[in-house]
């Protein structure tokens, strides 16, 4: 439990929560009580029945979704979360000194000019800079999507926070787990993570490093997510949409009952067929003289019963694999 | 849909004094009165450019031209797709050039023929030499430069990307773009959106990005990088205004999209469906192919245990054998794909 130090509302805060959003005024605050002033949000767009509309008839084009999932799959559950993210801009320059790979060549080949029979690998001292200006987006609840932090930011117009648009939604505003401190602390931290790669692909051994880094601009923005559970059949399917743009982030999804059963048929068909003509060519447990009445010739269907037995067998099994798999579709940006 | 963004903030424009709404984090405002365009600050901003744009029935046009293109037997594509979201939106763009000049240092393998003797026993159990052909590796020092002189464009955008977004950059062309002003476009409505990252920000990216780029091309060739070094310079960076539009439609029921460039009205990537006929079909291309590969495979076998191999033999059966195991791959490939993803 909270108060807010604006409105003097009092509302609920869960273990970790450090950068509280007022559910009465929006206010964004730590728990202190001290105003947080660069708070964004990006609009909604897509209302939850455009939401839902654009989720069902995304969905029904994935690989064996049944074709009356539009008309019968039933929303049981519906809620719009606003997740926070804390976007920084850092500065980085890094100056280093270490040891690099290098080689000399001996003994060229007399035919091949240019190419040597022995490269002998030393280590030579080295030293440069990178500088580099990185934008770092880091989540600001632990417990999200992996599918939901990794989704771009939405290219519509940032706003300053608006609690009265997320509640015409019913969007629950979640709070931070971080404070403006610790996300730049981070961000820090990931800058410092990108220099040192971008160093290791110059060198291999780092003696000694100094790295200017500068943490600039620092904001927190809230954006808005559609998290859907729909019915079809007796099971429930969940779904995330961006409620921005429209964008599936992620959805399972049901296959038909037609789909499964003749991609396990067919499947199971091409990989029997393909076993069958693999033990042929290769004379697995004598089934050529089983087959002598066939007039088959010592040479006749090995070849071609390896060939065409190995892609029949590979293609059983991606059949069999696609009909009983369950599956997710993820809208690629 | 919702009603546009409305923003808190307003800024002054420093040529006409006309009130602008700002969105919080915009750098680079563009006065929707005079079309001055001038930093947060008020300092003017060189040439601001834009590039201009079509309606939404020439995107249209261009839109079905692009599925008629890609329809393949499925005749009804451009007749029954309905287009369910086509609005036009104006997005910053940073652009330059770029002229990058690299020095790379590394090794990469080859295979170097050599001539060897062994000793083999023939079926008369006489043994005699005979010379063949083995492959060793050689390694080739590499020291080599890279130079380039290329358009950089950035969104200028914190955190954005959107569909097509590479391809569509692509298409940007400074020979295409005017001076900015809005009265030619307002008519369109469109979206507009100010620039979150700046001019220094941008040439400092910018940087980072060629270097980068350079040393994947230099390590694309190679086992081995050593060393890489760039040395970058940016002139001529620009700020234009570029048209985009997402289309989204609807084809037997289903969603499908395709990013349009708003200045030609072309699409630059898009989605296409793919119908029961044409997977079909496909499949059937498939089985053959499993055939043809089979009837290869027939060919081929014999000539290996053969002690002379029948060169035509082998050729028809290498062919029939390569042909089958390709129609075989893409005609299964269509089967279990979702859409098909065209460039434009």
């Amino acid at each position: 439990m909270a108060r807010c130090n604006f409105c003097d509302a009092d509302f609920n805060t869960g273990p970790g929560d450090v950068l509280l959003v007022c559910p009465y005024c929006g206010t964004a605050q730590t728990t202190d009580g001290v105003k947080f002033k660069d708070h964004y949000m990006i609009r909604v767009h897509f209302d939850q029945g455009e939401a839902q509309t654009t989720l069902l008839d995304w969905v029904s084009k994935q690989l064996g979704a049944p074709e009356d999932l539009p008309a019968t799959a039933n929303f049981v559950q519906y809620e719009q979360i606003w997740y926070p993210f804390w976007i920084s801009r850092v500065d980085a320059h890094t100056e280093y000194q270490g040891m690099g790979r290098d080689a000399t060549f001996h003994d060229e080949w007399p035919q091949r000019r240019g190419a040597y029979k022995r490269i002998n690998f030393f280590w030579k001292p080295e030293s440069g800079q990178f500088t580099r200006r990185h934008e770092i987006n880091i989540a600001g609840v632990k417990e999200i999507d992996e599918d939901i932090r990794n989704f771009p930011i939405p290219t519509r117009a940032k706003e300053f926070f608006s609690h009265a648009h997320a509640e015409e939604f019913d969007g629950k505003v979640l709070h931070s787990n971080m404070t403006e401190e610790q996300a730049k602390a981070q961000a820090r931290q990931i800058a410092i993570d990108r220099q040192t790669k971008l160093v290791l692909q110059e060198i291999s051994k780092i003696e000694s490093r100094k790295d200017d880094i500068n943490v600039g601009e620092t904001f927190l923005i809230h954006v808005p997510v559609w998290e859907l559970t729909y019915r079809y059949g007796n099971k429930k399917y969940k779904a995330s949409v961006s409620a921005p743009t429209g964008y599936v982030i992620e959805s399972q999804y049901p296959r038909s009952m037609s789909f499964r059963a003749g991609g396990i048929g067919v499947g199971l068909i091409m990989l029997l067929l393909g076993i069958v003509l693999f033990m042929i060519a290769f004379d697995v447990l004598g089934l050529r003289a089983m087959l002598s009445g066939l007039g088959l010739g010592p040479d006749s269907l090995v070849g071609g019963g390896a060939i065409s037995g190995g892609l029949l067998s590979i293609l059983g099994l991606i059949l069999l694999y696609k009909a009983a798999s369950r599956k997710e579709a993820k809208e690629s940006v | 849909m919702g009603s546009e963004a409305e923003s808190a903030d307003m800024f002054k424009c420093p040529v006409c004094n006309g009130n602008v709404k700002t969105g919080p984090d915009d750098v680079v405002i563009t006065c929707t009165y005079c079309g001055g365009t001038s930093t947060i600050e008020g300092k003017a901003i060189g040439d601001h450019l834009m590039e201009a744009a079509v309606g939404a029935d020439e995107r249209i046009q261009g839109f079905q031209e692009f599925l008629d293109k890609n329809k393949g037997m499925n005749k009804s594509l451009v007749k029954n797709a309905k287009i369910v979201e086509n609005r036009l939106i104006y997005v910053p763009v940073w652009t330059a050039k770029v002229k990058a000049d690299s020095y790379y240092k590394g090794y990469k393998t080859v295979q170097v023929p050599v001539q060897k003797t062994r000793t083999v026993r023939d079926s008369d159990g006489k043994t005699r030499t005979e010379t063949y052909t083995d492959y060793e590796t050689g390694y080739v020092p590499v020291q080599s430069e890279l130079h380039t002189d290329t358009d950089e464009r950035l969104l200028a955008r914190k955190g954005a990307r959107f569909y097509g977004l590479g391809e569509y950059l692509d298409t940007i062309k400074l020979e295409k773009t005017v001076p900015y002003n809005f009265e030619k476009i307002k008519d369109l409505d469109p979206i507009m959106l100010n620039a979150e990252i700046g001019q220094e920000e941008y040439e400092k990216a910018i940087h980072g990005r060629v270097a980068d780029n350079h040393r994947a091309q230099a390590a694309s060739g190679l086992t081995e990088l050593f060393d890489c070094r760039t040395t970058s310079s940016v002139r001529g960076t620009t700020y234009l205004q570029a048209p985009f539009s997402l289309i989204r439609y609807k084809f037997q029921g289903d969603l499908y999209k395709a990013a349009i460039d708003g200045n030609s009205g072309r699409v630059v990537l898009g989605e296409i469906p793919i119908t029961k006929g044409q997977r079909i079909m496909w499949t059937l291309l498939g089985l053959i192919g499993i055939i043809l590969s089979g009837v290869g495979g027939e060919f081929l076998y014999p000539q290996f245990i053969a002690p002379e191999m029948d060169m035509t033999f082998f050729g028809v059966g290498l062919l029939l054998t390569i042909v089958g195991i390709v129609m075989t791959i893409l005609g299964f490939r269509v089967l279990i794909m979702t859409q098909r993803v065209k460039k434009g």
